[in-house]
């Protein structure tokens, strides 16, 4: 569950305040797959930070999973990002040095999982790369590291994932395919999922979609 | 002005782009340069002066020089010669006297009695400034200041050598054939050569220097003069001289010196030109998608390339002059710290010829490390731009020709340098070999730690920091290594050398050598000295022939360490406390009845002389030859009188001799006794062992200053090349603690793996640092100066520790920033 409260972010330029995100109030229910859209500069990005909890807002408060998390120090966040949140992204940001299977076992080990390698494996053959564990990213096509970046996000049981533009550098079959993927471990692991995305595809999956325009909420499926 | 607008632009544009890695490249090339230009600079100097004023050497075009009086042969032949008009000559007689004052501490010096004529060439100056022709007169003494010093007398003062009473009339600052005074056993003491003979000190068996001095009146003469004298010389006994061979033996130590400051300041250039490379492969890394725009955007490779080596010559030329500025402090620093030991008037100064020089290797040595990662650069294909992570383009077929073409000059260019200033091959293999030894070290590590299974989260970052783009953990590892290695190794010869040398001066060692006595003067200074001196026979000779095969003293004096081409002092005497057999049964046989010798094994490094081989002698023009008996080996570091050729009494004891004492005292009873024997045997000759050791330590302790500035400088020079390491994979860290942190690692976590990451490497470069420190100490202990070897591995573990140290700190320091990036901040990096 997220739920915010009067949530604002705006930066100073030359001394005058200017708002990315205008005062806003959401509450996504624990299990939901909600769609963010909206036009280049409208502020989705930064609200995902802001609700990921990767951005500290200026203004507000900020629940996820029962726990208000505003005021939290960096290291009470890594922690909470690390067991609760993944995270996947249009550059997907593997560790470039890591295989793939490694890519996906490190934020199981960060968390201390005792069975962090079982777990990964499991998740690379389900998307259909154990094969392929060893390679590094660079020796992936972009539809493969996707996927991994996806297991990598799901390895630690998300309560939350957040995906910024997951399939803006895949063709439409990768793209399908990322997604049908992404979906479904969201579903099965019984996650939140919150993406930002331009796709009309994906966003027509979503069971909601909030439309953004200049840092303001201009639609919002759920009424 | 628009011209000039059109270049400075871009290359201003490029300054600001990546200034910390701008500035990096900019301080290696300058230091790259440096400590190569200071050296050259002082060694440049000193062949100028060598050039210029060789003739001053000896203070003539030639010499004859004996060790005992000159033939009548040769007297006759050159006063034929004057008399023709075709030569002038001068006497310069040399020995190690007393001087005794009326009050004060008698000082043991070197005499110089010389004729009128002498200096024909360069200048003797005294502190009145008059000249010397003018103020020695009969019965003047003329001293250096620490002679007058340590005798405690001034100007108008008396002082007695020998029979003789002299008065003191100036100070004499700088003699033109005395270059250096580098022991400075015993300062200098000018006399007339006619007051030679009132001393009484040039005595049978004492150890005189004649020489006479000759100078052409016509330089077309010389060859015909050296023929006429050459004719008439005692072979053996007497040598004709000329100053080009007087010269370069006069400064050929400080060949030595310039040989090991060279190796050190290629160290340097090389370690830097790594540092060159790691810094331009960190501008290439933040370059590479600018370039790819460049060239999407329609820029040829000649106009990337020319862009580039514009910003890059913007950095190289004001690097090179300030590193030849640099140098010629460097030079003036050495000249400073090493004033005592250098030729006295040696004039360091900002030349051309430095200047082109510095340029010529400064220019070359960028180059050819730039070469590769320029070549990477250039060729950085447009799709790049659109490609994340690692490898991009290898630099091209004909920048890898040149750089390996380079490379192999390089090498072959090093040896001529090392072996035109007269070292031998092995020390140049040895760190060849030690170089390429680090290397295949270095990646052998690596590449083991790459494969090495990762336990958990954090040795899983630590061991992918090894595989960054733009992370060259090999060339990093052996850089560092070798640098640590060079200042490892001087700490540790400085304390193998200070304990056997200094610290370890046991209370049996001798401190008072008393030289010169008569055989009929033994008794009575036994009655001073006390029964616990040792008393040894010296016969002065040297070794003409080995096997009958005849020793050409020019070629052995060339060798470095001793040389069979000087004189010896033949003693009798049993097996010294500090010695112990090694070849032979015994020091001397008992199945021959003809002469036998027992040598000391250290010569045979000069010479190679086996038990059985027969050594031909020549004993003030007597000629004896003794077979080797037995081969003895000195305790390290012993301070004790040693003889190289130890007898049976009966083969010398009829030649002519004098005794040797070495005994032991404090301090204060040694200056009485001193003064005692001073003051009643007017030719013998005291060295203070301790005064001796103090300044032979001043000098070790001048020379470890240059050395410990030399090695810092190399350090300084891996820990560049560290930070091009750290700079190269800047922004790849950078991106890789924001995923970190957006994966969950907290601070502390980034913290360790940074400490690990920096840690592993240093740590590398720790072990092999400290393998090739004591690889080095040990073979320039053992094999250059022939003693054992103490590891001191608790002392190499602290230092290793303390370079790993400052190694992970300023890894730390460099890896602080990237730490401090939000994870949201890279996040709308990509929105911006």
């Amino acid at each position: 569950m997220i739920l915010a409260q009067g949530l604002e972010k705006s930066y100073e330029v030359d001394g005058r305040k200017l708002p990315v995100v205008r005062p806003l109030d959401l509450h996504i229910r624990a299990g939901a797959f909600v769609a963010i859209q909206g036009r280049s500069g409208s502020g989705k990005t930064t609200l995902l930070t802001l609700l990921s909890g990767l951005d500290k807002p200026t203004a507000g408060r900020l629940i996820l999973d029962g726990e208000d998390i505003t005021d939290w120090p960096e290291s009470r966040m890594a922690a909470f990002r690390n067991g609760k949140i993944g995270f996947v992204f249009q550059d997907f940001h593997l560790i470039p040095g890591m295989t793939a299977f490694e890519n996906v076992l490190f934020p199981a080990e960060l968390a201390k999982e005792p069975k962090a390698a079982f777990r990964a494996e499991i998740l690379l053959r389900q998307v259909g790369l154990w094969e392929r564990r060893g390679h590094l990213p660079r020796q992936l096509s972009g539809g493969e590291q996707q996927r991994v970046a996806i297991c990598r996000a799901v390895v630690n049981r998300p309560k939350i994932i957040f995906a910024d533009e997951p399939t803006g550098n895949l063709d439409s079959g990768a793209a399908e395919d990322v997604m049908s993927l992404l979906v479904d471990l969201q579903e099965r692991e019984g996650a939140t999922l919150v993406v930002v995305t331009h796709s009309r595809e994906v966003a027509e999956r979503a069971d909601r979609l909030i439309l953004l325009s200049d840092g303001e909420v201009r639609h919002d499926s759920a009424g | 002005m628009t011209v000039l607008a059109r270049f400075l632009g871009p290359v201003r544009a490029e300054w600001r782009h990546a200034p910390k890695t701008a500035f990096l490249f900019f301080v290696c090339v300058a230091l790259s340069v440096a400590a190569f230009s200071g050296v050259e600079s002082l060694r440049m100097a000193a062949d100028r002066m060598l050039r210029q004023e060789a003739k001053s050497f000896i203070a003539a075009d030639m010499e004859v020089r004996s060790a005992f009086n000159l033939s009548a042969l040769v007297l006759e032949r050159a006063t034929r010669l004057e008399d023709e008009g075709r030569i002038r000559t001068a006497f310069a007689t040399e020995f190690m006297a007393m001087a005794l004052p009326e009050e004060g501490r008698p000082t043991l010096v070197a005499v110089k009695a010389v004729s009128e004529g002498y200096p024909f060439y360069g200048q003797v100056r005294l502190r009145s400034g008059r000249p010397l022709g003018e103020v020695l007169e009969k019965g003047s003494f003329l001293a250096d200041p620490m002679a007058l010093r340590r005798m405690g007398v001034k100007s108008g003062s008396m002082a007695r050598l020998g029979d003789g009473v002299f008065m003191v009339k100036d100070a004499v600052l700088a003699e033109p054939d005395r270059p250096i005074d580098m022991v400075g056993l015993a300062p200098r003491v000018f006399i007339p050569h006619e007051d030679l003979e009132r001393t009484g000190l040039a005595v049978t068996g004492s150890r005189v220097r004649y020489r006479l001095l000759v100078a052409l009146q016509k330089e077309e003469d010389r060859a015909w003069v050296k023929k006429e004298l050459g004719e008439v010389l005692s072979p053996g006994v007497e040598e004709l001289r000329t100053y080009e061979d007087t010269g370069s033996q006069a400064l050929r130590w400080l060949d030595s010196l310039f040989y090991y400051l060279r190796l050190c300041g290629m160290g340097i250039l090389v370690l830097s030109g790594f540092g060159i490379r790691g810094s331009l492969v960190a501008l290439w890394m933040r370059k590479e998608k600018g370039v790819a725009l460049m060239k999407t955007l329609g820029a040829g490779p000649w106009r990337v390339g020319g862009h580039m080596a514009l910003f890059l010559l913007s950095l190289v030329i004001p690097a090179l002059f300030v590193g030849w500025l640099a140098g010629y402090g460097l030079a003036l620093g050495m000249g400073a710290l090493m004033a005592d030991v250098l030729p006295r008037g040696l004039d360091v100064a900002l030349s051309p010829e430095t200047l082109l020089t510095t340029f010529g290797v400064g220019f070359g040595f960028t180059f050819l490390f730039s070469i590769l990662p320029f070549s990477r650069m250039v060729r950085t294909p447009p799709v790049r731009l659109l490609q994340q992570g690692g490898g991009g383009q290898g630099a091209g077929r004909l920048a890898q020709g040149i750089f390996w073409v380079g490379v192999i000059f390089l090498v072959f260019l090093a040896g001529r340098m090392l072996q035109q200033a007269g070292g031998s091959r092995i020390p140049i293999l040895i760190l060849l070999g030690f170089s390429s030894g680090t290397v295949l070290c270095a990646w052998l590590l690596v590449g083991l730690a790459r494969r090495f299974p990762a336990q958990g989260a954090r040795h899983r970052v630590v061991m992918q920091a090894l595989k960054r783009p733009g992370a060259t953990p090999v060339a990093t590892v052996a850089s560092m290594a070798i640098a640590t290695g060079m200042v490892l190794a001087l700490v540790l010869m400085e304390r193998n050398l200070t304990r056997l040398f200094l610290e370890a001066f046991p209370e049996n060692t001798p401190s008072l050598y008393v030289i010169d006595i008569q055989p009929d003067q033994k008794k009575a200074v036994e009655a001073f000295v006390g029964p616990d001196a040792l008393f040894f026979p010296m016969v002065r000779a040297r070794v003409m022939a080995v096997n009958g095969k005849p020793i050409d003293a020019a070629v052995e004096r060339k060798k470095r360490g001793d040389n069979l081409g000087r004189e010896f002092s033949l003693t009798w005497h049993g097996l010294m406390e500090d010695e112990t057999l090694v070849e032979g049964r015994s020091l001397f046989r008992e199945d021959t009845d003809m002469p036998q010798v027992s040598i000391l094994d250290y010569i045979r490094a000069t010479y190679p002389l086996r038990l059985g081989d027969r050594i031909t002698f020549r004993i003030q023009g007597v000629e004896m030859t003794a077979v080797i008996s037995s081969v003895r080996k000195r305790k390290d570091g012993s301070l004790r009188p040693f003889f190289v050729f130890n007898f049976m009494e009966k083969d010398l004891v009829d030649a002519p001799h004098t005794f040797f004492a070495a005994l032991s005292a404090d301090r204060e009873g040694q200056e009485v006794l001193e003064r005692q024997l001073a003051e009643n045997f007017s030719n013998i000759r005291l060295i203070d062992v301790r005064d001796m050791i103090e300044r032979h330590a001043e000098l070790a302790r001048q020379m470890a200053v240059l050395l410990r500035a030399f090695s810092m400088a190399a350090f300084g020079a891996g820990l560049l090349v560290w930070l091009g390491g750290l700079s190269a994979t800047a922004a790849e860290r950078e991106k890789d603690a924001v995923l970190l942190r957006i994966l969950g690692a907290d601070h502390r976590f980034l913290l360790g793996t940074g400490i690990m990451e920096t840690g592993v490497q240093g740590l590398f470069a720790m072990i092999l640092g400290m393998l090739i420190a004591q690889g080095l100490a040990a073979y320039v202990v053992i094999r250059g100066f022939g003693l054992s070897y103490d590891p001191e591995i608790l002392l190499m573990l602290g230092a290793g520790i303390l370079a790993l140290g400052v190694m992970v700190l300023l890894g730390l320091v460099a890896a602080l920033p990237s730490m401090g990036t939000r994870p949201a901040d890279a996040v709308r990096a990509r929105e911006r």
